[in-house]
């Protein structure tokens, strides 16, 4: 990120793109398993696969391709990524030429890339040393892959609350992103960097933390930046929505929005696959965004990558987030992942394995085998298994089945439970033939 | 309307569909003639499925019904039909009466009709609605007699009860109807689709209108003989044990989730043709412990069996509706249904499985058992799919039907 250089714009767009794509699990069958050629393969014909080379067609490519333009049209244009492990795991195996692609999109130095769990894990919820790991996993992946050191970290879904900002912040990260959710703004504006406020962090977790930290000497505070939902929304949820009232988006009618909105900051977070996935090609989501720079610079509106954005503007004030909120559904909780008691049984199942995990890789002496327990149990933490089974709108058939590899999201407890239980018994096998070598 | 014993009946959906939708009918100010064929004596004979409907009290005024001495009911089979008829003669029973029964069920089928015509020569109405293959012809000959239109309502087809064998003088009276009706109600797509594929009927002809279930639910502290034990886990099958129904697949399921689960009980309830081949099957599968032949139980019995199992099983060949997944919804418990049924287009929280496909389904049944969370997800969440389908806006659909061949041409 290069923020040497000044940038006078008075107001500017804070753009974040989320990239991610979980390890979808075979069908694993208790009474054929032997049909299993590994957990994490997805189904023919919709293999993991063939959903990396789909979403890479209609999303990934071109898109990156049309920011590459645009960073070449406009100076001033920037914006910044988060990119999960898995995702940059599957896309060397499946398609290298995204790596690439992603890479050139970094070099030009004004894309900047965030931090986060390596396997977009609910690991926050679950065990603080797991987090911590998956963050420093993360970290090491994309130095290797762009020579990038993040400064600002942004977790799973947005989840967030205080403590957790201030576990990050004594990590030693700058920054944080969070849903801008009214109840908690309490009227203030999204369009402004905040602080969280201090909290008490549990001493373990500060044990923790000293065991992980990324600098030396943390931040007194960390910079908090809030996702503005309505504006973003507009092009993530509602763009090709024939329904709503402002169908179809001009570009012009979207900024003259951005205009006539008050703050510093205009933070426009969405998935990434928004562009030709979610909103596809024929809704004309491309072209409003290769006009998009354009019609702001025009305006007086510029652009600024998180770092740059809490640099440049003085944090207002501070915004008090004691539960946990994420940018998910109405409720920006909790409730699409542990939301019923299937999805809350598949989760402390799987955190329940940790110490057995972290005790069989002990005793383990082959790096491979060691490794490999390790990935399998973290992949199996990746928040979009728990998402599909959530029943929360099962009923209405909306955007939770549209994601869903599975029939109902009863199927998709079955399938989780039955490689876990599978995964389970391998675990305890291993660990108790190790013990018994050790006792012999 | 040609219809069947104004019934609540647990042994077969066709009593009890006719009795929710007349009920309906006439809160709706419709005035229903209801032509029935009658049993001239109540008679409950092992083995062959039959009941003594309770009269249920109707408004008079928008309500008559108009019996018909005969010895036709809904699940009958030339064969079953027969056996039954000597077993009356033998009997001396219903000698008293004139009518003398036909000897097959076709005869008897016929001298229904004619009977039938009789009667609504006096009769006034606008539409003639009938039910299934056995009163189709009766709504025809209604149909040339008064020039009203006919609409035949199909809750199975000959393809449906037979498993893929259909009886060809059946066919003949299913097509006649079909051709003869001025609009179809299939109780599915499935079922719609069969009669478009097998009958050749114009799709445009056909109108589907899902079943519905009745909201209350009888609280009763009647204990079913299978009282399950502490720690027993349940699996329950309900329906005729036959071809069509599919309990065969379940049993070989059953196989392989006891290797795992020794002590899952799977309780079939009802009877059939297929009873005897169903015993040995256990017995050769060497699960006959495990498995629980209970015959028909009353109405109290059936609640208790579906509040006491862990997971209801649907597994038929070929279901055009299954109203008992409904029926086991309601009494929230958990339910895994064949996809080769119609009652799988209007239900989301359940599980569903292709009925060939064996493995799926013990893996299915087995998830039930061992995942205590997705029993009670499952079961929290039935009710949902139960109460989303209202008898009222179902025969709401039929009224729109009506309403549309009166102010047609006819």
């Amino acid at each position: 990120m290069n923020t040497k250089e000044k940038n006078n714009y008075k107001k500017s767009v804070c753009f974040y793109f989320q990239v991610h794509q979980p390890l979808r699990l075979t069908q694993f069958n208790y009474f054929n398993k032997g049909n299993t050629s590994g957990y994490f393969k997805g189904d023919l014909p919709h293999t993991n696969k063939f959903f990396i080379e789909k979403v890479g067609k209609k999303s990934y490519h071109p898109t990156n391709n049309l920011l590459l333009e645009l960073l070449a049209k406009h100076k001033e244009f920037k914006c910044s990524f988060s990119i999960s492990g898995i995702a940059l795991e599957q896309f060397e195996k499946y398609d290298p030429t995204l790596i690439e692609s992603f890479q050139s999109l970094v070099k030009t130095r004004r894309v900047e890339l965030l931090s986060e769990t390596y396997y977009h894990s609910l690991s926050w919820i679950y065990s603080k040393q797991e987090f911590a790991e998956q963050i420093i996993l993360h970290r090491k992946k994309i130095y290797k892959l762009f020579k990038k050191r993040p400064k600002v970290f942004r977790n799973t879904e947005l989840i967030y609350n205080n403590e957790l900002a201030n576990f990050i912040r004594k990590m030693g990260f700058d920054a944080i992103l969070a849903e801008g959710w009214d109840y908690y703004l309490k009227s203030k504006s999204p369009n402004y960097v905040y602080n969280a406020p201090k909290f008490d962090l549990h001493p373990e977790d500060e044990k923790i933390i000293r065991n992980y930290k990324i600098k030396d000497r943390a931040n007194r505070k960390i910079a908090l930046l809030l996702k503005n939902y309505k504006l973003s929304d507009d092009i993530a949820f509602r763009f090709s929505d024939v329904n709503w009232k402002e169908h179809p988006l001009s570009v012009e009618k979207f900024v003259d929005w951005v205009e006539s909105t008050d703050g510093e900051t205009i933070n426009l977070f969405m998935d990434y696959e928004t562009f030709g996935e979610h909103q596809w090609e024929d809704s004309g989501i491309f072209k409003f965004l290769e006009l998009l720079p354009a019609e702001l610079i025009r305006r007086g509106i510029g652009f600024r990558a998180p770092s740059e954005t809490v640099r440049d503007f003085e944090a207002r004030d501070e915004i008090d987030i004691h539960n946990l909120i994420s940018w998910a559904d109405i409720e920006r909780d909790l409730s699409a992942w542990l939301g019923n008691k299937m999805q809350r049984h598949a989760a402390d199942q799987i955190y329940k394995y940790e110490q057995l995990v972290r005790s069989a890789i002990g005793t383990i002496s082959d790096k491979l085998t060691k490794r490999k327990l390790l990935s399998t149990w973290r992949k199996l933490q990746t928040s979009d298994h728990f998402y599909y089974m959530s029943t929360k709108y099962w009923n209405d058939g909306d955007i939770h089945k549209y994601f869903s590899p599975y029939e109902s999201p009863y199927d998709a407890y079955i399938n989780y439970m039955n490689v876990v239980s599978d995964f389970s018994d391998k675990l305890k096998q291993m660990v108790s033939y190790k013990s018994y070598l050790k006792n012999d | 309307m040609f219809g069947w014993e104004l019934a609540p009946i647990v042994y077969g959906g066709l009593g009890v569909v006719c009795r929710s939708i007349t009920e309906r009918l006439i809160q709706s100010n419709i005035r229903v003639t209801y032509v029935i064929p009658k049993l001239p004596v109540p008679i409950d004979i092992p083995n062959l499925n039959l009941v003594n409907a309770s009269e249920i009290v109707l408004d008079e005024k928008m309500f008559s019904k108009l019996s018909i001495n005969s010895t036709l009911t809904p699940y009958v089979n030339n064969e079953s039909y027969t056996q039954f008829v000597n077993f009356l003669r033998k009997n001396h029973i219903g000698e008293q009466n004139s009518d003398v029964y036909g000897m097959d069920l076709f005869t008897e089928v016929e001298r229904y009709s004619y009977r039938a015509r009789d009667l609504v020569k006096s009769a006034d109405f606008d539409v003639i609605h009938c039910h299934d293959w056995m009163t189709f012809k009766a709504g025809v000959f209604a149909k040339q007699i008064s020039g009203k239109p006919l609409v035949v309502h199909v809750h199975a087809t000959e393809y449906d009860r037979s498993a893929g064998n259909p009886n060809p003088a059946v066919l003949d009276y299913e097509r006649f109807g079909l051709e003869n009706a001025d609009k179809i109600i299939a109780v599915s797509n499935f079922t719609k689709d069969k009669i478009v594929e097998k009958y050749n009927i114009d799709p445009s002809k056909i109108r589907v209108v899902h079943n519905a279930i009745e909201k209350n639910i009888t609280n009763s502290s009647v204990r079913p003989e299978m009282t399950k034990q502490k720690d027993e886990k349940m699996v329950l099958f309900l329906g005729r044990l036959t071809i069509a129904k599919g309990a065969d697949y379940l049993l070989q399921a059953a196989q392989k989730v006891i290797k795992i689960v020794p002590e899952a009980k799977f309780v079939f309830v009802g009877k059939g043709e297929m009873i005897k081949e169903l015993i040995d099957m256990s017995i050769e599968l060497g699960i006959s412990e495990n498995i629980v032949f209970t015959g028909w139980l009353n109405h109290e019995q059936v609640d208790q069996a579906y509040k006491q199992a862990d997971l209801f099983v649907m597994p038929s060949i070929t279901e055009p509706f299954g109203l008992t997944a409904l029926e086991a919804m309601r009494n929230g418990t958990p339910v895994l249904l064949s996809r080769q049924s119609g009652v799988s287009e209007v239900v989301q929280n359940c599980l569903k499985v292709d009925f060939w496909d064996i493995d799926a389904m013990a893996n299915k049944i087995l998830s039930v058992l061992r995942y205590q969370p997705l029993q009670e997800t499952l079961r929290e969440n039935g009710n949902h799919d139960v109460n989303h389908l209202s008898w009222e806006s179902q025969t709401s659909k039929i009224i729109d039907l009506y309403n549309e061949l009166i102010t047609d041409e006819y």
